[in-house]
This record gives C-alpha cells, structure tokens and sequence, in this order.
C-alpha cells in the first residue's frame, strides 16, 4: 500500500513535459543543424546536434542523481556549496574564456562550463534554507541577508559582464511576494519600468511635464475629496517621478554599455535598424512570419533551413519552433511553460514545509524569467537580452542546471510529506 | 498570504500577451511572412543556348562553344603557388592578389571572376593543375563558335549587355548577358536570344543555392531559340572574301529568281572571335577606331558610290520605255562629243563610229547615253518634269531606297530629282545639259553595291526584283513570303535588247575578260570616277572599278555586282572577280586558274597609300 501511494504523489505530469520540451528542443536543433544539405549525426560530437544529444544524457544522469540525493545533506551544506559556486564565478575573473567580450565561461575543451547557470541553483537552496531556518517574514532584518546572498552573485555576474544572465536572478522577486512583499511595491516597480520607457520614447522633459499635470490633478481631485493623507502620496510620488525621470535617463545614458542601450532603442522604435543589432529579431520575426498558421513543416523551414536567424539554435531556438510548426506550435510550447510554472506554485502551495515551498518559488520564478526574457525577445517585445529558453535551446550548462532544478523539485515534492 | 501570489496572475497573462503577438506576427500581418519569401527564394534566370546560324546549303557558320572563366570563392582559400598561377595565366601576380581582394570585399561564398574567358592554352593547363590552387575553380560558359571563319560583316557579333542598355531594354537583360551587336546577330536577337526561363531556388543566408524550392513547380522553362538558316552560299562567300584579299570594296550576289542574297563580301572585315580572345574590349576599340580600313563599314550595304557605266543600261530602259529611242536608233560619236557649247564629253570609241543602241551598250558609248538622256529629260514639257519622270523609273529599281532588307544597316544611295536641281541651279535655271552626267553614271546619283546588284537582278528577271533579303528560315518558318516581288515601270519587252547588250559586252566589248565557256554570261563595266577632300581641296582617286553581271542569260541564277575601291578599269578587277564568283557558283569551281592566281595575289595596298603619304601622286596607272 505504502509504494502504491508514493507513486501517485510523483509528479509525473511535470517529467512528462520536461521530456516533451527536451524532446521538441532536439527536434528543433536537429532541424537546424539539418540545413547544410545532410543529415546531421548524432554521434559526430564536433556537431551542435551530437553535443546537443550528449548534454541531454548528461542532464538526465545528473537528473537522476540529484533525485535520489538526501534532502538534508543538501541543506545542511548549502552555505558550502553556495560558496563554492561563488568561488567558482570569482575564479572567472582569472580562468574564465572570453566569449564574446564576457567572462562567462570555463574552456574545458569540449565543453564550456558556465557557472552563473549553477549559481542559480545554490542560491535557490540557500535562500529556502535561511528562510526556512529563521522562519523570517518579509520586512524582517534577516531579509538583508537573503538580499545579499542574491545580489553577491548578480554583481559578480554582471561584471562578468553577463546582465542577461544577472537581470534573471530578479524574478526571484516573484518568490518574495509570495513570502510577503507588498504588493504595492510591484505597482512602484512596474510604474518605475513605465517611466523608464516614457522617459526614453518621449524624453525626460516632456514626460515631467506630463506628470506634474497628472500630480497637479490628481492634487485637486484629492483636495476635493478631502482626503490629507492621500494628498502627501501624490505630492511626494509625483515629485520622485520627476527625479526617477531624469536620473534614469541620465543613467542610460551614462552607465549603460552603448550596445545594450541601442537595444533599448531599437525595441523602442526610437532607432530604426534592420542590419546591425536589430537584425537578429527581425530576421526571428521573418521566420516567425514564414510559419503562419500551422507551419512549414519540420526541415521545410526556408529561414531555418536558410540559418537566416542567427543563434537559432541557442538563444532564437523559439523562431524556429514558429516557423516549422507554426502558430500551433508556438502556443503549444507556450502554454507548456506557462503549465510547468503554474503546476509547480501550485505544488508549492501544497508543500508542508517553507524550505520546499521557498525552492519552488524561486525555481518557477527563474524558469519564469528565462520563459518571460526568451520569448519576449524573440517574438519582438523585449530588447535582446541574450538567455537561453530553458529544456529547448542548445547549451549544457543551461539544460544541466534546469535539469537538476527540475530534479530537486520532483524529489522535495515526492518527499512533501517525509519533514526533515 | 494566498492573496500576494503574484505569478499565478502574472505569469497567464505574459502568456496571453505572447500567444497574441504570435497571433499578430505569423497570421494578422502578412508583412513578415512575405519578407521570408524574398530573403529565402532565389530566382535564376535560365537561357536557353543561343541560336544557330547556318547557311544556305546547311553548313554550320555560327554554334556555340564551352569557354572557361577562372573564379575564386575566397572562403576556400588555402596555400597555393601564386607565382605559379601568375606564369599560368601570364598576369602579373598584384593582379590576381587584387582580383582575390575585390572578391573578398564582395562575398566570401560566392565566385568571383579572376580572369574570365580563359585562351585556350591557358584552359588546357589550367584544368590539368587546378587542383594545386584551391579555392579557385573554372566556370563554364557558352561562347559564340564561328566554324566557318566567313560573312562576319553579315553575321555579325555578339557583346555584353551594357549597364546603360539594361535599362533601355525593358528589364529583359540583365547583366552578363550577350546581346547582337551587328548584323544578323542583332537584326534577329529575338529569335536567336529564345525567351529566358526562371529558375527558382531557395537559398541561405550567404544567399548559396540550397536546392530548388518546392520541387520546381513554379520554374518556367526557357522557350527555345531559333535557329536560322542564312540566304548565303558560305563556299561563295569565303571565296569572294579571298578573291577582295588586300583591295577595298564590296562584292554583292543575288539569286534574281528569289530574292537571297547568295554573297554580301565586305573587305576589310573584322573577326567576331578575336572580340572573344582578347581579353577586354581592346579589339572592338581598336577595330572601331580603324577609321582607313572601316572594318565595322559594310561596304556591300553602306558604301555609296556613284554606280557608274552600268547605269548606262537603265538609261537605256528608260529611253525605250519613254519611246525617245528605239533599238534601232543611231548616234554618231567622235571619240565624245560636243554637249553644249564648248562643252566636250571623250568617249572610247573611234571618231565616226555610228552607234545603235547594241553598240552603245557594249562599247559604253558616252555619246550615245548622253543623248538618249537629253531626249529622256527632253520629253517632258520642262526639264524638271523629265528629271523627276526619270527618277521614277529609277526609284521603281529600288535606287534612293533602303530595299527593305533584312539587315540593320544600309543607306539609300541618291537619285536626285527636280527639287534638287532647283535648290542647287535656282529654280528652272537648269537644263539637261547641266545634269548630263546622270547619262554615264557619273552624276549626282549615288548607289550601293546592293543596289546594284538589285537591279542587275531586275533586269535578269525582265523587268522585276524580289526585295534582297538574307535569310530563308528563322526558327520554323521560311522567311520568303515576306519578301514581295516588285515591278520596275520598264515593260518587260524593252529588256532583251539590254541583255543583249550586256551579252555582248562580254562576248566582244568591254566586259571580255568575263567571259565564260559554257555559260552565258550578261554585263556590264563601269569605272567611276571619284574625288576626296585632301587637305581641303577636291582631290580626284584613281577610278573605282565596277562591274554588274548575271548569268545564265536565258535562265539567271545569280546576279552579282562587283566594286573595288580604286582599282582603275572595271574590267581589271571587278570583271574577273565577278566572273570567277559566277563560274564558281554555277560550276562549283573555277577552270581559269591563271585569272584566279592574279586577282587572289593582287594589292590595291600601294593605291591606298598614294592620298596618305602627303606627296603628288599620280592617278589611273
């Protein structure tokens, strides 16, 4: 009776997708590798579709492995391996290989290694192990601690420079509502990303205009409704808004690398470029394009097939899912994510233990970054921020990550109710 | 707690938001989808292989033949000997490290051209030894292959499109493709060309050729093109061409019973192949720029001269049409005669002869013409109404027009009329006496060769032509029946008593040397006068010799007009050439080997330096 209930409480649902992404992500880059005239072969390993098929068995062995590894040996060498892991980026600055102009990498031969991936997962640990520890609620003081342990490596990461890789790490911001964070602060920061885009479509004169119109009636409105409180928010949001114009500007404009801004701007509309760095997302919208409603079918693809979009196989790999399968397609990979992220809140919810409830938020709150970076930039709403699409795009260090983190989450799952 | 679970709500909606930009991108807008057609699909133009051109008797002139270009896709470069490529092709090596850098700047992938239109002697090598340059490879081409090195003034050349043309052509060519340039090449590009296929390919980023897309189906294939099958006989030709070798002139033959014209020599000629050998376009400047020996000039077709003697029997025509003379009717010459007062016109013939219009014709008699051609111009109530009555009879043998052949190129000679003389005399302030030399051909008329030889045909056929034309067949369909029979306003009963004439010239006037055992051969001398503007002042050449013919006499199969530039007598030159061209022709060789001998090893070289050299020369050796 004891097996018969521990089999059903395995979340086979969310193995059953992993599988069906690793599977349609293989697919993909066997169609793309596909494009010089012949078949590639999985067993040539200089290939990206034999390196490809070895870093899934890899993952999976990895996968397995991680399984079946206890719990609170985990737990109660998470500061050390959180370390390690952050060792392992400083060691960067000194082993690392330069690829394109980023640290980022370890040149183990055939394979690079790529340690920010695996931060991902020690950070994850450590946060639901000090949370869970501590018991702390939001707004409590141990929350500085667990705002270092994630901006320790972000900093690290971003001086690699690597910000794609470090702006993911802010999703976890997702777990913190969940722990308690004001809700409010998601208004401030979304109004502070809108003012941000404003002040750089229309410009920060203008716009301070624009708010001390709103500020000035919204004044008004408050005087009229005789509310005192309110009108001290007004008078003091509005003046910050004004600030935050200005010195976001003044920041983008002279702290940001010029080649991240000129993505701002060509996503923006305010630079209209087709060649240089905007060619990458519209040559992924021209695939897209090709594949209307159901497709070209799989090697058909003329941009795929034409390797038009470059990095289709890394970080555009979506493009060609949209143009070989369509609109289909796309919503089809689409609503997987979206159904993985929402299976394991929702398993999370479940959980009888803050440390699993903790790892799972952070684990849907990266997988939700990737998901929200990836997408976004490839169908064209998103400045190119160059991360891969977790479970489809080609590169180990990724999948190997995403691959454990799955791989935690079906054991903590497994074991919601065994308490540690 | 439960309320603050912010990506159960966030994360359905970034899908939503996703799923409905997928929704805009790859089903609302047609934009993206139709820019994914044009970066991915190739289109390639597919020629068919150029025409043919044979000849009359299905001898292959013009076909085509394989030529080579040397490439470089710079992206396969590797170590090779560039010195050892640079002796090969006999360039210097900056030349080809400059080819390779321009390709280079053009694509990595693509080939670009390091010397094109490899000589022979250079492919041979090179396709032993190609092996040793990597990254360069020959690419073949068709070339225009003259099998029969002959009639190049006729057939013409091909060339490269220009850019300047690639608009003027109705987005038909583009560039790199060859184009008719002269003669029949041109005249009928049309039809050599065929119609261009398209080939639709999909291809990559580097824009390679990645396999044909959608299986062909939307390819269009090449509509075939036309072979041609000229009028000419290229036996004749070519020997027409040796016969004129190192003299200046034209030599026209037509087959009066058609129309086709069997021979159009034009000596200097150019050589269309050596357009293709040497490397550029130097031989086409070259030849251009010739302006003594005028290669690209068909003397055949361009040159206007006056004709001459041989006028003398369309005068003749004329005066029995107009009634103003009869076979029978006589003139007495004294060695010329007095025209108008003080006004003396030297013949040939003896002082007293008494001339009928027999004798008039084969003796060339100035005398008797100038008086046929008093009483033509006479028979009007005013001169001009005689003069423009006399130009109509000429214009009805196709003088002062262009004939409507089939050749881009072609003057329409002179035949003035009243409205000349008026413009250069004054109005009615001129006579026949003025105009007098029309009678001998030395006038103001003007005539090509073609002309000529057009109404030597007429006169052959009693009193019609069938418009000159060059070719029988264009693809499937013979080109004869646009080709209409005119008729002179001569009745044909007036015309005997000329061939007669002309028969007799060859039997035992001017016209002996072109006598043949066996066939009857008809014609008639001519030696033209003929003046240059030398250092601004009228300088007259030695005369031009001419001479018209048609045999047999009863049945003609050839009509042939003869002109060699300043070659005196027409019977020194331009009778033995026609009268070896009728002999060949009609036999198939020639008996008269010694005849042969003098006119293939004749100069005229010394003739056509005299007006160069600056010096006094004498005229009419």
């Amino acid at each position: 009776m004891k097996t018969k209930l521990e089999i059903r409480r395995f979340d086979f649902l969310s193995l059953l997708i992993f599988l069906v992404l690793l599977s349609i992500g293989s697919l993909m880059i066997y169609s793309i590798a596909y494009s010089d005239g012949k078949p590639p072969s999985l067993m040539d390993l200089e290939g990206i579709l034999g390196k490809h098929f070895l870093f899934c068995l890899l993952s999976i062995v990895f996968g397995v492995i991680f399984y079946f590894v206890s719990i609170r040996f985990i737990i109660r060498h998470s500061y050390v391996i959180y370390g390690l892991s952050l060792l392992f980026l400083i060691g960067l600055f000194l082993f690392g290989k330069s690829i394109s102009g980023a640290k980022s990498w370890y040149d183990l031969g055939f394979f690079s290694f790529q340690p920010s991936e695996f931060v991902k997962i020690t950070t994850s640990i450590l946060i639901a192990h000090i949370m869970y520890q501590s018991q702390i609620i939001i707004l409590h003081r141990k929350i500085w601690w667990i705002i270092a342990v994630i901006l320790l490596p972000v900093g690290l990461i971003f001086v690699q420079p690597d910000p794609g890789t470090a702006i993911t790490f802010f999703f976890l911001i997702f777990m913190f509502f969940r722990e308690g964070l004001p809700i409010y602060i998601l208004f401030v920061v979304m109004s502070a990303i809108i003012i941000f885009i404003l002040a750089l479509v229309l410009g920060p004169i203008k716009l301070s205009i624009a708010i001390l119109l709103l500020g000035y009636l919204s004044f008004f409105i408050t005087t009229w409704r005789n509310g005192k409180a309110l009108r001290k928010v007004v008078l003091f949001s509005t003046i910050i808004s004004i600030v935050f114009t200005f010195a976001s500007t003044f920041a983008f404009q002279n702290f940001i690398q010029e080649y991240h801004r000129e993505r701002f701007e060509v996503l923006l509309n305010i630079r209209e470029d087709n060649r240089n760095i905007g060619y990458h997302v519209f040559q992924s919208k021209i695939a897209l394009g090709a594949g209307q409603f159901y497709g070209t079918g799989l090697l058909r693809g003329t941009q795929t097939n034409g390797k038009f979009v470059p990095e289709q196989h890394n970080d555009y790999i979506f493009s060609a899912v949209g143009e070989q399968w369509g609109f289909i397609g796309g919503f089809i990979v689409i609503g997987l994510y979206l159904f993985l992220i929402l299976r394991i809140i929702s398993k999370a919810e479940k959980a009888t233990n803050k440390f699993h409830r903790v790892y799972m938020y952070c684990f849907s709150s990266f997988l939700f970054g990737h998901f929200f970076i990836n997408i976004g930039m490839t169908i064209g709403l998103l400045p190119t921020i160059g991360i891969p699409l977790p479970y489809l795009s080609y590169g180990g260090s990724n999948l190997l990550t995403f691959t454990i983190l799955l791989s935690l989450y079906l054991s903590l799952d497994y074991r919601r109710l065994a308490i540690e | 707690m439960r309320s603050n679970r912010v990506l159960f709500v966030v994360a359905p909606l970034v899908a939503l938001i996703f799923m409905m930009q997928l929704l805009n991108l790859q089903i609302l807008r047609s934009d993206f989808t139709a820019l994914s057609q044009r970066y991915s699909m190739g289109k390639e133009e597919v020629l068919p292989e150029r025409g043919y051109i044979y000849d009359r008797n299905g001898t292959l002139l013009v076909g085509n033949l394989v030529s080579y270009d040397l490439m470089v896709i710079p992206e396969n470069l590797d170590d090779y000997d560039i010195l050892e490529l640079s002796k090969i092709l006999n360039i210097p090596v900056r030349q080809i490290k400059n080819s390779i850098k321009a390709a280079k700047r053009f694509s990595y992938k693509i080939p670009s051209p390091v010397y094109r239109q490899l000589p022979d002697s250079i492919n041979a090598l090179l396709q032993e030894q190609i092996w040793k340059f990597p990254g360069f490879i020959l690419e073949e081409h068709l070339a225009r292959d003259y099998r029969v090195r002959t009639a190049f003034n006729l057939v013409g050349y091909v060339n490269e499109v220009t850019e300047k043309e690639l608009n003027q052509t109705n987005g038909y060519y583009t560039l790199g493709d060859k184009v008719g340039r002269s003669g029949i090449e041109f005249q009928y590009e049309k039809d050599l060309r065929g119609g261009k296929g398209l080939r639709y390919f999909r291809k990559d980023k580097f824009n390679r050729d990645v396999g044909s897309f959608d299986k062909g189906n939307f390819d269009i294939s090449p509509t075939n093109a036309h072979d041609i099958v000229l009028t000419i006989d290229s036996e004749l030709q070519q020997y027409g061409e040796s016969l004129l070798t190192n003299k200046r002139g034209g030599i026209v033959a037509i087959q009066p019973k058609t129309g086709e014209v069997l021979a159009l020599v034009s000596i200097p000629n150019f050589e269309p192949d050596s357009l293709r050998k040497e490397t550029g376009s130097n031989y086409l400047i070259r030849m251009t720029n010739d302006t003594l020996n005028q290669p690209f000039f068909d003397r055949g077709l361009q040159a206007q001269y006056a004709p001459g003697s041989p006028l003398k029997t369309l005068n003749a025509l004329i005066g029995l049409q107009e009634k103003v003379i009869e076979p029978n009717t006589r003139f007495t010459c004294n060695s010329g005669h007095y025209y108008a007062k003080g006004f003396f016109m030297r013949c040939l013939c003896k002082p007293g002869t008494s001339n009928d219009l027999l004798r008039g014709i084969y003796n060339s008699c100035n005398t008797y013409f100038s008086n046929v051609y008093q009483r033509i111009i006479g028979s009007k109530s005013t001169p001009a109404e005689g003069v423009d009555n006399w130009k109509s009879h000429l214009n009805s043998f196709g003088l002062g027009n262009y004939l409507g052949y089939d050749l881009p190129v072609g003057r329409p000679g002179f035949v003035p009329g009243s409205s000349y003389y008026d413009l250069v005399y004054g109005s009615e302030n001129w006579k026949s006496t003025n105009i007098i030399s029309n009678a001998i051909g030395q006038g103001e008329v003007l005539s090509t060769p073609i002309q000529m030889a057009n109404f030597t045909a007429t006169i052959a056929n009693r009193g019609h032509y069938i418009k000159p034309h060059f070719t029988k067949i264009v693809g499937d369909i013979e080109t004869s029946s646009k080709f209409q029979r005119q008729y002179t306003k001569i009745d044909q009963n007036h015309f005997d008593i000329i061939i007669e004439g002309m028969r007799q010239a060859v039997l035992r006037g001017t016209s002996r040397v072109a006598n043949i055992k066996g066939i009857e051969v008809c014609g008639k001398t001519g030696t033209v006068e003929n003046f240059i503007l030398l250092d601004g002042q009228k300088t007259q050449l030695t005369d031009h010799s001419v001479f018209i013919a048609f045999a047999p006499k009863d049945d003609p199969e050839i009509a042939i007009t003869v002109f060699v530039e300043n070659g005196y007598w027409g019977s020194r030159w331009a009778a033995p050439i026609a009268s070896l061209m009728i002999e060949k022709y009609i036999r198939g060789e020639v008996s008269r080997k010694w005849l042969e001998e003098r006119m293939l090893n004749g100069t005229l070289s010394d003739e056509y330096q005299k007006p160069l050299l600056g010096v006094p020369f004498e005229i009419n050796q």
